[in-house]
């Protein structure tokens, strides 16, 4: 079988955040000679490691060795796929998934504020946000966030 | 993402084009999203498939890669659909 463009595929997977950060490290003799199994999908080399074990009988130690993952990588890959299936093999995107400080609730408070006509005091509304949440948040983050928001819904329109 | 198809269905799907990947000469449909895009892609493919077009799964995808749906290339499907023609057609 002929590999399809390795430059699209490489950039098709590290869009969807599915990349092999070692794909080097994958010995597994799938990986080597046919298109299919490509050793930079790490949610195709970790369904492949959890199979060399529920299958092929390899040891743990052996198939995270022979795909280039860690022992806690299989745990891992594990537990996600008997709860999700395939779907718990894609890597989820890290980072913060929402402000923890600027929260709902601190949002709302703040945009009552700014309904007050005149010239936006941050540092002042940052000082309200603190008496009442106990929160300390930099003025400059509470300017962004609005800003980002209102950029986020005239994109949506 | 949000998924329609489900296990085990999913996991039979790959087993089927993992069984079928092995010395095939000829590109079927759902093995030309998978080598294009990759497993997530080719989930997300399955997806889309289920929720827009109705029919088995297994059954479509094994045809040829050159007779995608109207629907499918109309929508373009996030250029999926542009990148595997473009593959599928180089390899004929």
């Amino acid at each position: 079988m002929e590999m399809p463009e390795k430059t699209t595929r490489r950039e098709n997977l590290r869009m969807d955040g599915a990349l092999h950060p070692d794909p080097e490290k994958v010995k597994s003799g799938l990986f080597t000679g046919n298109a299919f199994f490509d050793p930079e999908d790490i949610a195709q080399v970790k369904y492949e490691m959890l199979r060399s074990v529920q299958v092929e009988k390899l040891s743990i130690t052996e198939a995270s060795r022979k795909f280039g993952l860690s022992r806690p990588s299989y745990y891992q890959g594990l537990e996600q796929f008997e709860k999700h299936g395939l779907m718990g093999l894609i890597p989820l995107k890290s980072g913060p998934k929402q402000a923890h400080k600027l929260t709902g609730d601190v949002m709302s408070f703040i945009k009552e504020h700014l309904d007050i006509p005149g010239k936006k005091d941050w540092v002042k509304i940052s000082r309200q946000v603190y008496e009442k949440f106990g929160r300390r948040v930099h003025p400059r983050s509470i300017e962004r966030s609005l800003r980002l928001e209102k950029k986020t819904r005239a994109a949506a329109q | 993402m949000k998924t329609a198809i489900k296990e085990p269905e999913l996991q039979q799907e790959y087993e089927l084009l993992r069984d079928n990947a092995r010395g095939i000469t000829n590109f079927s449909r759902g093995l030309c999203v998978f080598l294009q895009r990759g497993m997530i892609g080719w989930m997300r493919f399955l997806n889309y498939r289920l929720q827009e077009i109705p029919g088995p799964l297994s059954a479509y995808d094994a045809g040829p890669a050159s007779m995608f749906h109207k629907q499918e290339l109309a929508s373009g499907m996030n250029g999926i659909l542009a990148d595997v023609l473009i593959f599928s057609n180089s390899q004929q």
